[in-house]
């Protein structure tokens, strides 16, 4: 996959804009929420990113399959590639809600089963880069991560829905006043643009190692 | 620390961790670029180098040499 020179610095470029008009809409365009007041702003990141998580997990898990099914080394690499960004994401979402919990709830951490549930995804696929670093033949590597990373999925629709089955504490749905609800947009547009470049890159950074032979 | 210390923090933690794993992409990018241009360096570099010179088997030497 050849991009042109410019078409990088460009994404790049419109996507920091991006990031920084999201961030001042979340600052100054959307107002206080009364109950929580101004750590419930924290909401416009946390919930994004979390939906963003989920989909790059499913990233992971349809290039696992892809592996599973061709062999081909490109489905390896765009699933590592995933890996890594589903990490980076779903730590943002561990950390992110955590700090919300200590301003609304009083302490940083309770075991309620969506709690539980996000810190056994961040969990399996922080085992799965371990995982990945153990294994030395490349072959063997590819497919033992495949067989994991199918398996690994089956935890997003448990975090997903836990909160709908489940008795939790952490809240299902927010009430949201129109600036609110625009804002969130603004940030459900902004966290796959930022996931998905780093994907791409990420992507585009292992076939070069691949090429150049300097994979580990 | 009150609510608008906890939102900061939050989203300054979450904006670095993304900012340094991009910088971090970025450099490693750059460095395999540079292996890759110096890959090629040398290899253009051998293919320009003229090939090592086999004995000039008509050279008054070789003759001579034939001739005992």
């Amino acid at each position: 996959m050849t991009f042109p020179r410019f078409l990088a610095p460009l994404f790049w470029g419109a996507t920091i804009a991006l990031l920084a008009g999201a961030l001042l809409m979340a600052v100054f365009y959307a107002p206080i929420e009364q109950t929580m007041g101004p750590v419930q702003k924290i909401f416009y990141l946390h919930m994004p990113v979390a939906l963003t998580t989920f989909a790059a997990c499913f990233v992971v898990f349809a290039a696992r399959i892809g592996y599973l099914w061709q062999r081909q080394p490109v489905w390896d690499d765009l699933a590592q590639a995933g890996d890594q960004v589903s990490v980076l994401f779903a730590s943002i979402v561990l950390i992110t809600g955590m700090i919300w919990a200590k301003q609304a709830w009083g302490h940083w951490w309770t075991w309620s089963p969506r709690l539980t549930f996000s810190l056994i995804l961040w969990l399996l696929y922080v085992v799965y880069l371990m995982v990945r670093q153990s294994i030395e033949s490349p072959d063997r590597r590819a497919l033992v991560c495949a067989v994991y990373g199918v398996i690994a999925f089956l935890d997003v629709p448990l975090v997903y829905f836990s909160t709908k089955l489940l008795p939790d504490v952490h809240p299902a749905s927010i009430e949201l006043a129109p600036e609110m609800r625009q804002t969130l947009l603004v940030w459900l547009l902004v966290a796959p643009i930022v996931c998905g470049g780093f994907i791409v890159a990420r992507y585009r950074l292992f076939r070069l190692a691949r090429a150049t032979g300097a994979q580990s | 620390m009150t609510g608008t210390g906890y939102a900061i923090l939050a989203y300054g933690i979450a904006l670095s961790m993304m900012l340094l794993y991009g910088l971090g992409m970025w450099r490693q990018r750059r460095k395999l670029l540079r292996r890759v241009q110096q890959a090629n360096g040398a290899a253009a570099a051998d293919a320009a180098a003229p090939p090592a010179r086999e004995p000039d088997r008509a050279s008054p030497a070789a003759t001579l040499t034939a001739a005992e």
